[in-house]
């Protein structure tokens, strides 16, 4: 084993150094202190140290990010017609999670993912009991194989979207829009990006879980008249004083292999990683999953996703601890 | 803290010596004794506590083996600071777990504590706390050396460690692509 070899120096260098005969044990119970950039960064150390950080008994006391990304793919020919699947963020190795979420009380074709919020997944889960309503909304945690039928929803192909921050509560929240709304959960309030009533500016609208606090936020004038051909990163620095600050901006152009403009029109927008400056997207007609890391200015293709594949794309950061609550 | 024992007392007056006396006596790897506060080892300790309850303790000097005089005399520092420092009954546990609950923030005293020691102390130390089932200094030293860790680069922690690289150039290459992210400022 290269661990144990590593460690097993000859007695007088062992014994000047005991940071080289601590345990696995005792190494995991230090690293799982720390950021989770550096562990990651730490897989560089060595081949040992790479074994031990990806290894699945300690990869669930080691802090998590970004895993990889569920999607979809739809082949005519194919039996079933649908799939899911899941790259992981690198686009190499077997997938970290297998998809197939058998542990759900519906056969795995009668399951569409939704969305996905800090390690819990929002699915619709069709032919649950009877007929009526046609689905339930399950939430659950693919990394524990745990899951939770909601009460029935409006039965409506609606919007649906998962609030969950494990920092601050185990209980989750769905969110069921009237409209197509786009998203994001934070610091207990759910995001959405909408247009004001009155003059059909864009704006970002806030809810508590409660529904009791709803706030109104500008989004800077200077978006709504960007440059169709820039993409722009602004930050909400001040949520009250409605301050944005512009963070970065990149020609469109500039993110795609091909620069035939007629080929980069059909790209998504995926996320940001959470721990740095990168961005996912997918593009082209091959659905090639790329990154751009900003502060490089840098872009980098992953892989190609092939061209039957659908999304929602939706990021997974996984979540080993065993909670998890109703509602 | 080094105690020079009489030997040859008599087997009966030992024996209610040692359950009257308030500090058992550890004896190090290289045979250095110390004593320690009865109450604190038996609080701190999953192992002393284990021991002092089985009847295992030698008045003579329990035998440490694992455990060296220079982290040992550091466990004991550490038990009688707490002695006189925490209520009582505050930290038993019945094991060391090994879980993902929130850490506890060191107080300042340990922070203190920590601090003043080499690198190759506080790695003895880690060793002897998870040793003796120490919970607690086990979160303190892990803490710091989690502190000590942060933001270095992996030549560093291979320093830090005496890890040789074995990854081959063109593997360290590939790596270092995937997590380019990693390597910006913690």
């Amino acid at each position: 084993m290269e661990a144990a070899s590593a460690k097993r120096r000859p007695a007088a260098s062992a014994k000047r150094k005991p940071a080289a005969r601590l345990t696995d044990e005792l190494l995991v119970e230090i690293l799982r202190r720390l950021p989770v950039r550096s562990v990651c960064r730490f897989k560089c150390v060595s081949r040992s140290w790479r074994n031990l950080i990806s290894n699945p008994a300690h990869r669930k006391k080691l802090p998590q990010t970004l895993a990889g990304f569920f999607y979809r793919s739809w082949n005519w020919e194919r039996f079933p017609r649908s799939a899911r699947h899941f790259t992981n963020i690198t686009g190499k190795g077997r997938p970290f999670i297998v998809p197939s979420f058998s542990f759900l009380p519906v056969p795995s074709d009668n399951v569409t993912l939704l969305d996905s919020c800090n390690g819990l997944l929002l699915c619709r889960c069709f032919g649950a009991g009877d007929a009526s309503p046609p689905f339930h909304y399950v939430v659950c945690n693919p990394a524990t194989k745990k899951w939770v039928m909601l009460p029935d929803g409006s039965g409506e192909d609606r919007t649906a979207c998962l609030g969950f921050d494990p920092a601050v509560s185990s209980h989750f929240h769905v969110v069921e829009y009237v409209d197509d709304e786009r998203s994001a959960f934070l610091n207990g309030f759910m995001h959405m990006l909408t247009s004001d009533e009155d003059n059909g500016n864009h704006v970002v609208v806030m809810v508590d879980m409660e529904g009791k606090t709803w706030r109104t936020i500008p989004v800077p004038t200077n978006i709504d008249n960007a440059d169709a051909s820039k993409l722009s990163i602004w930050i909400l620095k001040d949520h009250a004083a409605h301050e944005w600050t512009p963070k970065h901006s990149v020609r469109i152009q500039f993110l795609f292999p091909e620069k035939d403009i007629e080929i980069n029109m059909n790209w998504t927008l995926i996320t940001f990683h959470p721990e740095c400056n990168l961005i996912y997207f997918v593009y082209g007609w091959d659905d090639t999953l790329i990154a751009y890391e900003m502060d490089r200015k840098e872009v980098r293709v992953i892989r190609k996703l092939g061209n039957e594949c659908s999304g929602p794309y939706l990021p997974y950061v996984p979540l080993f601890t065993e909670a998890l609550a109703d509602g | 803290m080094e105690v020079d024992k009489g030997k040859g007392e008599a087997e009966e007056t030992r024996k209610v010596a040692e359950a009257d006396r308030d500090t058992v006596t550890l004896k190090s790897s290289d045979g250095k004794l110390f004593e320690v506060s009865k109450e604190a080892a038996a609080r701190l300790s999953t192992v002393l506590a284990g021991m002092i309850a089985g009847g295992s303790i030698d008045d003579n000097g329990t035998d440490l083996k694992q455990i060296g005089s220079e982290a040992l005399e550091n466990v004991v520092d550490y038990c009688n600071k707490h002695a006189n420092s925490i209520p009582s009954a505050a930290l038993i546990s019945s094991s060391i777990s090994f879980n993902t609950a929130p850490f506890k923030e060191p107080e300042e005293w340990e922070r203190k504590f920590v601090d003043r020691l080499s690198h190759d102390a506080l790695f003895d130390l880690v060793e002897a706390a998870n040793f003796l089932g120490m919970e607690r200094l086990l979160d303190v030293t892990c803490h710091k050396i989690s502190e000590m860790m942060k933001g270095k680069s992996p030549d560093q922690i291979r320093e830090v460690f005496n890890i040789k690289n074995d990854y081959t150039k063109e593997e360290l290459e590939e790596i270092r692509q995937e997590l380019a992210w990693a390597f910006y400022d913690d």
